[in-house]
C-alpha cells in the first residue's frame, strides 16, 4: 500500500516536468461591419449609390459592404449571416437583391455584396437598405454597434455621405451635377490635400466658363452656385 | 521500520541526485579562426560615382576550408537598403550610393558550418552635385548641364552622366527650388516641355507632362517657383497659374489652372506668408495677388505712387530688392520709356515708390537683368556690355565691357530664395555667361559696397562650354 502511495506521488511529481504549450483563442469567431474612421469624427457606418452618377449603359451593379472578424482566419471559406431589416428599411425588391456574404479563406474581412437595379422608382423614390449581420453556422455577430448598415440608393442626385462643406461649400443637387460633369469624381473619400485643390479648382474652372457663357447660375433652391 | 527508513532513504537518494553539477559530456573541437586584415585604412572617404578599389587578407588557424565572400554596403548608423557589391576577396566597383555615411562590410561565411567573421569600414561618400552653378549651355537639341562647383573645378555632362540620355530640346530655364521639408527639386524648362530631376544624383524624375494632376491642353511652359518658405510651388504655362501646396503631403503634382480674365508675366514675385504670391496680369497690366487657390486683383488708394489695379504698361522684368520691397521694370505700350515700380509687400498699401528711368543706355535692347537684393540698382546686359542702373538716380552707368565680339547670352545674381539658404556672399557674386568665338564662357564678378564689380574685373572665368543659355546656383545639399 505505502509502496503504491510512494509510486503516486513520484508520478505526480513527475507530472510537473511536462512542457505546457500555449492555448489559442478556440471561441466561434465573430463578425461585424468594419466602419472605417475619417477625419477622427466621421464614420462609414452608411453608403449612399446613386444612379444619377453613373452611366446610362450601367443598369445593375454591386456594391459591397466591408466586415471584418475576431478570431482566427480558417482555410475555408465561411458564410455569414445577414438579412434586411424589413421594420425600418424603404426597400422595393426589384431595386435590390443581398447576395451570399462570404469570409473567404485565410481572410479576417469579406464583404456583403449587394445588388442593386436601375429601377423606374428610384427616380422618384430612394430607397434605405438597412442590412443587419445575423448569426450563422460560422459566425456569430461581433461589435454590438457595428451590426447595422444603412444603404441609401437612388436614381436621383442627393449628398452624398463623401460631402463635405469645408471643400464644396454649402450642398445643392446643381453643384453636385456641376462637380460630377467637371471631374467625373462622385466619391470623394481618400482624396489628399493637393487632389482636394486640383478637384476644387476643376470645379471653379467649370463655375468660370458656364457663367462666361450663361450668366450666374442658380441651384434648386434659388441660391447662387459658389465655391469657397 | 527499518523497511521504511531504507524507503526514505532511497527517495532521499533520488532527490539529492538533483543537487549534483551537470559537468556535461560534450567533445569539444577546435574551430578554424580568420583574422581578416586590408592595406585599407577602416574608415575612407570617397565621392559620389569615385571608383573604389579594395582587397582583404584572410589568415587561417586551420587552412583548407571552404569560405563564401561578400562585400555589402548600408547606411551608418543603421536602417536602409543592404546593397551588394561584390563576392570575391576584392572589390573594384563605382559608388553609387547617395552622398552619407555607410558600413562597407566584408563577410567570410564558411560554407561547411554556415559561421560567418566580418570586417568592417566606415565610408563617408560625399556628394559631388551639391553645391555649385548650374550651367545650360548649348541650343536646340543639343543641350547639356554642367556644374560649376565652389572649388572651382566643373562637373560637365552632369544630366548625360547620370541619365544616358539628352535633355529635352530647347531649354531656357534651370531652377534650383526648395521646399520647407528639406528636399531640394531641380527643373529644366524648355520651349515645349520640361524635366525634373533629382537634386543628388541629378537622375530624371519626371516629364513636365506629368508634373499635373491632368495635362494642359496647351504646353507652353513659362516659370515655376516657389513661396519663400517653400510651401508652396506655381507653375506658370501658357500664361496661366498652376498651383500645388506643400504643407499638407500628398501628390506631388500641379492642379488644374486657376482660370480668369488675366495672362501671367513670367516675372513673378514669391511671398513669403503661407502661399500668398504676386503676379502682373499683362492682359490687364494690373498686380494680382494669389491666395489658397484665388487668384484677386491688388488695389492701391487713391494717393498712391501708382494704381496696382490699372498699371498701364508692359512689364519688362521683376525681380527682388531689399527688406519686403520688388523693383519692377516697366516700359511705355508705345514708347521706349522706362520707369521703376518699386512694391513695398510688407505694407498695406504695396504700391510704394516710382521712379522714371532718365537715362540708361541701351536698356531698349536689354534681355537680361538682375535686381539687387542689397542696393536700389538693377543690372541689365546688352551686347557685351553690362550696366548698372542707379534707381533713384534716375540713370545707369557701364560697369563691364567685355572685349569686342563677346555676346552676353546668361545673367545671374546669387540671391538666397527666402529663409532657407543663406549665402556668405548673398548679393555679392554674380555670374555672365557669354559667347566668344562660339565658345561659352562663365565669368564670375564680386559686387563690392557700391554695386559695382571689384577692381572693375571679374574674379574666375571658366571655359570650355558650348553657348551659356542659362546660370542658377544650387544652394548646399
Amino acid at each position: 500500500m505505502q509502496r503504491l502511495l510512494y509510486l503516486f506521488s513520484l508520478i505526480i511529481l513527475l507530472g510537473a516536468c511536462q512542457k505546457e504549450s500555449l492555448q489559442a483563442y478556440s471561441s466561434t469567431a465573430l463578425v461585424y461591419f468594419y466602419e472605417a474612421v475619417r477625419f477622427k469624427t466621421i464614420t462609414d457606418d452608411s453608403t449612399t449609390y446613386s444612379f444619377a452618377v453613373v452611366p446610362d449603359s450601367i443598369q445593375s451593379d454591386t456594391i459591397y459592404l466591408p466586415l471584418r472578424i475576431i478570431g482566427e482566419a480558417a482555410k475555408t471559406d465561411r458564410q455569414v449571416g445577414c438579412e434586411l431589416i424589413t421594420a425600418t428599411s424603404v426597400a422595393d425588391p426589384a431595386t435590390f437583391e443581398i447576395l451570399p456574404a462570404i469570409i473567404p479563406a485565410n481572410s479576417y474581412t469579406g464583404s456583403i455584396p449587394v445588388k442593386v437595379n436601375r429601377a423606374a422608382i428610384l427616380k422618384t423614390k430612394e430607397m434605405r437598405l438597412w442590412i443587419q449581420i445575423t448569426n450563422s453556422p460560422d459566425f456569430k455577430t461581433g461589435v454590438d454597434d457595428q451590426l447595422k448598415y444603412l444603404v441609401r440608393l437612388n436614381d436621383f442626385l442627393s449628398k452624398p455621405s463623401s460631402w463635405r462643406d469645408n471643400l464644396f461649400g454649402k450642398y445643392s443637387n446643381v453643384k453636385y451635377d456641376l462637380i460630377i460633369k467637371a471631374s467625373g469624381v462622385a466619391d470623394y473619400t481618400g482624396l489628399d490635400y493637393p487632389a482636394e485643390r486640383n478637384l476644387l479648382q476643376q470645379c471653379r474652372n467649370a463655375l468660370y466658363a458656364y457663367e462666361n457663357e450663361h450668366g450666374f447660375l442658380y441651384d434648386e433652391n434659388g441660391e447662387l452656385v459658389v465655391f469657397p | 521500520m527499518t523497511r521504511q527508513l531504507y524507503n526514505c532513504l532511497c527517495l532521499l537518494l533520488i532527490v539529492l541526485t538533483g543537487c549534483f553539477k551537470d559537468k556535461g559530456n560534450y567533445d569539444l573541437h577546435p574551430i578554424n579562426e580568420l583574422a581578416i586584415s586590408s592595406t585599407t585604412p577602416d574608415s575612407i572617404q570617397v565621392n559620389q560615382f569615385d571608383r573604389i578599389k579594395m582587397e582583404v587578407a584572410i589568415t587561417q588557424t586551420m587552412p583548407g576550408s571552404d569560405y563564401s565572400y561578400r562585400w555589402t554596403v548600408f547606411p551608418y548608423v543603421n536602417g536602409g537598403s543592404n546593397d551588394t557589391l561584390g563576392f570575391g576577396m576584392a572589390i573594384d566597383t563605382i559608388v553609387k550610393v547617395n552622398p552619407g555615411d555607410y558600413v562597407l562590410l566584408f563577410t567570410a561565411t564558411e560554407k561547411k558550418t554556415g559561421i560567418s567573421t566580418f570586417k568592417k569600414f566606415f565610408m563617408r561618400v560625399s556628394g559631388i552635385y551639391s553645391e555649385g552653378w548650374i550651367v545650360l549651355e548649348g541650343e536646340g537639341d543639343d543641350q547639356e548641364l554642367s556644374l560649376i562647383r565652389p572649388d572651382a573645378s566643373v562637373m560637365r555632362n552632369i544630366y548625360q552622366t547620370a541619365n544616358g540620355e539628352k535633355l529635352p530640346a530647347n531649354g531656357f530655364r534651370v531652377r534650383v527650388l526648395n521646399v520647407y521639408t528639406g528636399i531640394q527639386d531641380i527643373f529644366l524648362i524648355c520651349k515645349d516641355g520640361g524635366v525634373s530631376m533629382d537634386y543628388v544624383s541629378f537622375k530624371k524624375q519626371l516629364d513636365y507632362r506629368n508634373w499635373f494632376f491632368s495635362t494642359p491642353d496647351t504646353i507652353a511652359p513659362n516659370n515655376i517657383f516657389y513661396n519663400k518658405l517653400g510651401v508652396a510651388g506655381f507653375l506658370i504655362n501658357n500664361g496661366k497659374v498652376h498651383y500645388l501646396p506643400f504643407g499638407s503631403g500628398g501628390t506631388r503634382r500641379y492642379g488644374a489652372p486657376l482660370e480668369g480674365d488675366y495672362v501671367i508675366s513670367p516675372h513673378v514675385l514669391p511671398m513669403m506668408n503661407n502661399d500668398f504670391s504676386i503676379f502682373y496680369d499683362t492682359k490687364n497690366q494690373r498686380f494680382l495677388s494669389h491666395t489658397a487657390g484665388k487668384i484677386t486683383p491688388l488695389v492701391s488708394p487713391a494717393g498712391s505712387a501708382f494704381d496696382l489695379a490699372n498699371v498701364g504698361k508692359t512689364l519688362v522684368y521683376a525681380g527682388e530688392s531689399n527688406n519686403d520691397y520688388h523693383n519692377c521694370l516697366f516700359k511705355d505700350n508705345n514708347a521706349d520709356k522706362f520707369y521703376v515700380y518699386r512694391l513695398n509687400t510688407a505694407a498695406t498699401n504695396m504700391a510704394a515708390e516710382k521712379y522714371d528711368v532718365v537715362d540708361a543706355p541701351e536698356i531698349k535692347d536689354a534681355k537680361l537683368f538682375a535686381s539687387s537684393g542689397i542696393y536700389l540698382q538693377i543690372y541689365y546686359a546688352v551686347g557685351n556690355k553690362v550696366y548698372l542702373l542707379d534707381i533713384p538716380a534716375q540713370k545707369a552707368r557701364l560697369v563691364y565691357t567685355f572685349p569686342g565680339g563677346t555676346q552676353i547670352t546668361a545673367m545671374r545674381l546669387k540671391m538666397a530664395q527666402g529663409l532657407l539658404i543663406s549665402y556668405p556672399d548673398n548679393n555679392r557674386t554674380i555670374t555672365v555667361g557669354t559667347l566668344e568665338n562660339n565658345e561659352g564662357k562663365v565669368y564670375s564678378f564680386s559686387i563690392s559696397n557700391t554695386g559695382d564689380f571689384v577692381n572693375n574685373t571679374y574674379t574666375k572665368v571658366y571655359t570650355g562650354f558650348k553657348k551659356v543659355m542659362d546660370l542658377e546656383y544650387k544652394n548646399r545639399k
